[in-house]
């Protein structure tokens, strides 16, 4: 029986373990929309409280893990929301302020921490779209689905994406060869 | 220069679709249309290469978060979800008929103000069926100052013979279908109530030898 359907009858033990495997991935997701840990936290516990309550509804038309994330998703951008944060810039102004101090101007030094502050500079839906297709390694209509848009605004976001990080990044990516 | 638009095409195409070219999430005939576009463009293949190197780099490290603190956290959540749905739906309708429910309250005014409406109305305009029990309310007014209890009878007037048994009494009730409901006046003079016709009790206690007067008095009103 797949987990879902177990958490669908209330089998807590199905729950606990779809928790345990879903509670990192989404904080990881999360991370990139706040840095602040206790709403992270209270995403991914309403996000899988909802799953709990709504697991019978889960007709299978999309994968799981994209039903998952498309509720953390809405969630997350509603508490931005609630919490008067310029959801696509919030973010990216104070990670665009910790980019001017020298501490970590010598830690972009490391081709790491500039893609995660390049990644930062993006707006929200195109860093999400970014993160989902090379972290989470999603399909383009998975991604869709998540941020219930159609499939070429995906596209096109991911387009810009790459533009822009070039943009950001230039002179410090060393192509894989 | 249809061939040229077919690459450019083909172009646009592998630029839109190299992000899941790269993380293997492309198939079928896109995957072969890429793959073969690929073989033709330096630009795309170089393209690729940054979005695998932007692959290679790690992901942010997880927030720091105790999986198991979070966990116990929810629980009680949990329970408190179970204890929803496991409820009866009687509270959810005893919610809506509660006293303090605004939308049926609000409804029950307007039908308390429309039935005032309607019987001041015909409190208003009389008509020949109120004139008429009006004058039977008149009528049942005098009853009650003879004493004589509400209903909803026929009322006859009767006066006995003095010398009229007791026995005789009960005989000429039951035989007219009647019953004392008031009496005597200080004419002597009994009111008897009957669910029959006035007149046709009337007429039946008259026949008696022992009834010196019977007389209908219509119909008596409830107050």
């Amino acid at each position: 029986m797949e987990l879902i359907a177990r958490v669908a009858t209330g089998d807590r033990r199905a729950f606990e373990t779809l928790y345990r495997a879903y509670h990192p991935r989404l904080a990881r997701f999360l991370q990139r929309m706040t840095r602040s840990t206790p709403l992270i936290e209270e995403i991914v516990n309403d996000t899988l409280l909802v799953v709990w309550r709504k697991a019978a509804t889960f007709n299978g038309s999309s994968k799981v893990s994209t039903w998952i994330f498309a509720i953390a998703y809405r969630r997350a951008c509603k508490s931005l929301q609630a919490l008067d944060e310029p959801v696509d810039a919030g973010i990216d102004e104070r990670e665009g302020i910790e980019a001017d101090r020298p501490d970590w101007q010598l830690a972009q030094v490391q081709l790491t921490g500039a893609v995660h502050a390049a990644l930062a500079q993006l707006p929200l839906a195109q860093r999400t779209a970014f993160q989902l297709t090379f972290y989470h390694d999603m399909s383009y209509t998975e991604i869709a689905e998540i941020m219930e848009c159609p499939v070429n605004t995906i596209k096109t976001r991911l387009f810009h994406a790459r533009k822009r990080l070039a943009v950001l990044l230039e002179g410090q990516i060393e192509v894989r060869s | 220069m249809t061939r040229l638009s077919d690459r450019e095409a083909a172009h646009r195409e592998a630029q839109d679709l190299l992000p899941w070219l790269a993380n293997g999430r492309l198939d079928g005939a896109e995957l072969q249309r890429v793959q073969a576009h690929l073989t033709t463009c330096a630009t795309c293949r170089a393209d690729l290469d940054t979005l695998y190197t932007l692959q290679d780099v790690a992901d942010l490290p997880p927030p720091d978060l105790d999986v198991d603190k979070a966990f116990a956290r929810l629980l009680p959540q949990l329970d408190a979800v179970a204890q929803a749905d496991a409820a009866p739906v009687v509270p959810g309708w005893r919610t809506r008929l509660a006293a303090n429910d605004a939308r049926w309250l609000r409804a029950a005014v307007g039908l308390q103000f429309c039935a005032i409406v309607v019987l001041g109305a015909l409190l208003l305009r009389p008509s020949g069926d109120t004139q008429m029990a009006a004058q039977v309310a008149v009528q049942d007014d005098a009853y009650r100052v003879l004493g004589a209890d509400a209903g909803t009878d026929s009322i006859v007037a009767v006066t006995f013979k003095p010398d009229t048994p007791e026995h005789e009494l009960r005989r000429i009730m039951t035989a007219s279908g009647a019953r004392i409901v008031g009496g005597p006046t200080v004419t002597g003079a009994w009111m008897l109530g009957s669910a029959q016709a006035p007149a046709d009790v009337a007429a039946r206690l008259r026949a008696e030898s022992a009834v010196m007067l019977a007389e209908p008095l219509g119909v008596q009103v409830d107050p």
